[in-house]
């Protein structure tokens, strides 16, 4: 669906982007992380068409679009991180507005408008001025200016910042029921864990560069690998367990401390306890077996900072 | 049918958020209380001079004509850019811009609808007031054809000193400053040409006078001949150099279509920009380019107004094409 490759971006010796890849597929809600300053905004700008790139591709099904305004803007919905409301208008009337700058207009055009303030929530706000909404609806009313040409990309720009976890929780669940229609939803969020239950996928950025993407299962997977198992043995068996440790190709080092062995583990669930039975029927007295749930947080801290680590040891 | 019928949609919106706020029908109100009590005073003067001399002077009736014109230029130089300057910069200043930019509105679509949204505005204003200068053809001395003339030609006017405003509001970020250059920039296209038309060709005239009285001395003639003796140019610096000047001044434009009438007034005949033949030596009257005056100006403010357009435009557009294509092959 969505395909950005070799994206570079550059504010006048600044690299915001430095050959950017990332590839969304139809229908998922795709979580775009990173930290403050990573290029999420510049990402999203260049590819609804609001920044001109410095050299790479964006296409949307396998089409190469930034070069048709027309064609572009019909195919993304963008909801910026800052609302840009006309304060005279009524939310149908501002609907109303953004339908008619894709040349819909009409009566079916109206109810169409209806419908989505009904999705957002705001259809009791039909005729309340944009005024007089709060920030979470707001929000929603934005949401739904990006869908009135039911586009098949849609673009939100950290839409939950500076909203209470109530409002938080409502976008979620629109997020997750237009999703469930099949849309294509990319959300910039600069904290992990907060798009855990709600994305199929995500894709982390550090300095304008993709680091790290794929399922929310293997993101677990690979947060779960950061933190070591650790195993607890009967003192004069830590020898026999080094031993038996060292046979596995998933384990990639052990340290102990104590009697506690310290274990960073590349195996899967079904693995761990394979070792676990391992271990036992080599007679070695296991007297604790446990893996800390790692947070995707410290995950995503871990990327970030081994970054930094890398790019330190490069320059 | 919605609402949103007319095809631009920025225009509409435009229009309708004017009407919401009621602003266009106070300016109307202002606007034509203005006119109004100077058709009337001139009307109310006509008719008093009739009652007591027992003769009605038409020939006031031009005057009235140009002076109502006059008000109504003046007054829409002053209205124009406080319309314009803020068209766009606020739709930056409410980052409604940026939204609009990512719909399927091209950033001419966006200018194009502003442009109209004002034009209409200050058309509806006009229309409005036709009734004040219809009030001329009571006398007669002026037929509906030429009042529709003079209005075309004022809207033309307005369309160029409305692109001033919002080629200002499209470079520039913020209101504040698009206001000032807005104002600066109409204030001056209006005195810079016509001081420049005046200056230049005084100046010119000058010089011309003086090479021609040497050439005359050196000659052998000692007085002025009305004639030009046979072997001397008239004149070296050709006098033209100073219309088009002329040309870029909206007033005598206006002046051009309101005055050329073919008929005297007293000792002066209505015949437009053609006066300026009488007043510099060298330039004369009843040259074609005369005729032609408010075609020619038209034609040039029409013209600029695009041009100011087109660049408003490019200043809007997020992803510029010029130069594009060698900076990606510089990057990597
Ligand atoms: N118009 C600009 N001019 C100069 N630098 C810019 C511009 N826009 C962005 N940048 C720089 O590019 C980098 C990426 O900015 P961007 O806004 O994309 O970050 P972000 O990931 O959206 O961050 P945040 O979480 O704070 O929104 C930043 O270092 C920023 O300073
Ligand atoms: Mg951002």
């Amino acid at each position: 669906m969505l395909e950005i490759s070799h994206l570079y971006k550059k504010f006048g010796k600044f690299v915001a982007l430095r050959d950017m890849n990332m590839k969304v597929d139809e229908g998922e809600l795709f979580g775009f992380v990173g930290s403050n300053g990573a290029g999420k905004t510049t990402t999203m700008r260049i590819c609804v068409g609001l920044l001109a790139s410095d050299g790479g591709k964006v296409t949307i099904d396998g089409e190469e679009v930034l070069n048709d305004h027309k064609k572009l803007a019909s195919l993304v919905g963008y909801v910026p991180d800052f609302f840009g409301v006309y304060s005279n208008f009524t939310c149908m009337e501002y609907l109303q507005f953004f339908a008619s700058t894709y040349g819909l207009r009409g009566y079916d055009t109206d109810v169409m408008c209806q419908d989505l303030l009904k999705l957002v929530k705001l259809d009791h706000k039909k005729d309340t001025n944009v005024n007089g909404l709060s920030r979470g609806m707001k929000q929603r009313l934005c949401l739904a200016r990006g869908l009135v040409h039911d586009p098949k990309i849609l673009f939100l720009d950290e839409p939950a910042s500076g909203l209470d976890p109530q409002s938080r929780f409502e976008l979620k669940e629109i997020l997750k029921n237009l999703s469930s229609y099949g849309k294509t939803i990319i959300i910039s969020s600069h904290i992990l864990p907060e798009l855990d239950q709600m994305c199929s996928s995500v894709g982390i950025i550090n300095k304008g560069h993709v680091v790290l993407q794929g399922t929310m299962d293997e993101i677990h997977r690979a947060a779960a690998m950061q933190s070591p198992i650790l195993i607890t043995v009967a003192n004069d068996q830590i020898d026999d367990a080094f031993a038996v440790l060292k046979e596995f190709a998933t384990v990639q080092k052990v340290t102990a401390r104590g009697n506690i062995l310290s274990v960073v583990f590349t195996g899967t669930k079904e693995e761990e306890s394979v070792l676990l039975s391992s271990l036992v029927s080599h007679n070695v007295a296991v007297l604790n077996f446990y893996r800390e749930d790692s947070s995707l947080e410290s995950l995503f801290m871990d990327i970030v900072s081994g970054e930094m680590a890398r790019k330190a040891k490069e320059a | 049918m919605s609402k949103f019928s007319i095809k631009n949609a920025v225009l509409y919106k435009d229009m309708t958020l004017d009407m919401k706020k009621g602003k266009i029908f106070a300016l109307i109100l202002v606007f034509n209380l203005l006119v109004g009590i100077i058709a009337f005073t001139f009307l109310g003067g006509i008719t008093l001079g009739g009652i007591s001399s027992g003769k009605v002077s038409y020939a006031v009736m031009p005057f009235m004509l140009y002076t109502l014109v006059f008000l109504e230029y003046g007054i829409m130089i002053m209205v124009v850019p406080a319309l314009t300057a803020g068209v766009i910069s606020l739709e930056k200043e409410r980052q409604t811009l940026e939204v609009l930019l990512t719909t399927r509105l091209t950033p001419w679509e966006i200018v194009w609808g502003k442009f109209w949204s004002v034009i209409n505005m200050v058309g509806l204003l006009v229309l409005s007031s036709v009734p004040f200068l219809a009030l001329v053809f009571m006398y007669g001395g002026i037929n509906i054809i030429h009042l529709l003339l003079i209005v075309a030609v004022f809207m033309v006017i307005t369309m160029y000193t409305a692109a001033m405003g919002i080629m200002w509001s499209s470079i520039l970020k913020n209101t504040m400053g698009s206001v000032i250059m807005s104002y600066i920039t109409v204030f001056f296209s209006r005195t810079v040409f016509l001081s420049l038309g005046i200056g230049v060709s005084g100046v010119i005239a000058a010089i011309d006078e003086a090479i021609y009285m040497n050439m005359l001395n050196a000659a052998g003639y000692t007085y002025y001949y009305s004639h030009t003796p046979s072997g001397i140019p008239q004149y070296l610096i050709p006098p033209e150099i100073g219309i088009p000047f002329f040309l870029l001044s909206p007033e005598c434009t206006l002046w051009d279509v309101a005055n050329r009438m073919g008929f005297q007034i007293g000792t002066w005949s209505t015949r437009g920009m053609d006066f300026l033949g009488e007043i510099y030596p060298y330039l004369s009257s009843g040259k074609w380019y005369w005729y032609l005056w408010t075609p020619i100006s038209v034609g040039l403010f029409l013209l600029l107004t695009w041009g100011m357009l087109k660049i408003s435009a490019f200043a809007l557009n997020p992803v510029k094409k010029k130069g594009k294509k060698n900076k990606k092959s510089r990057v990597k």
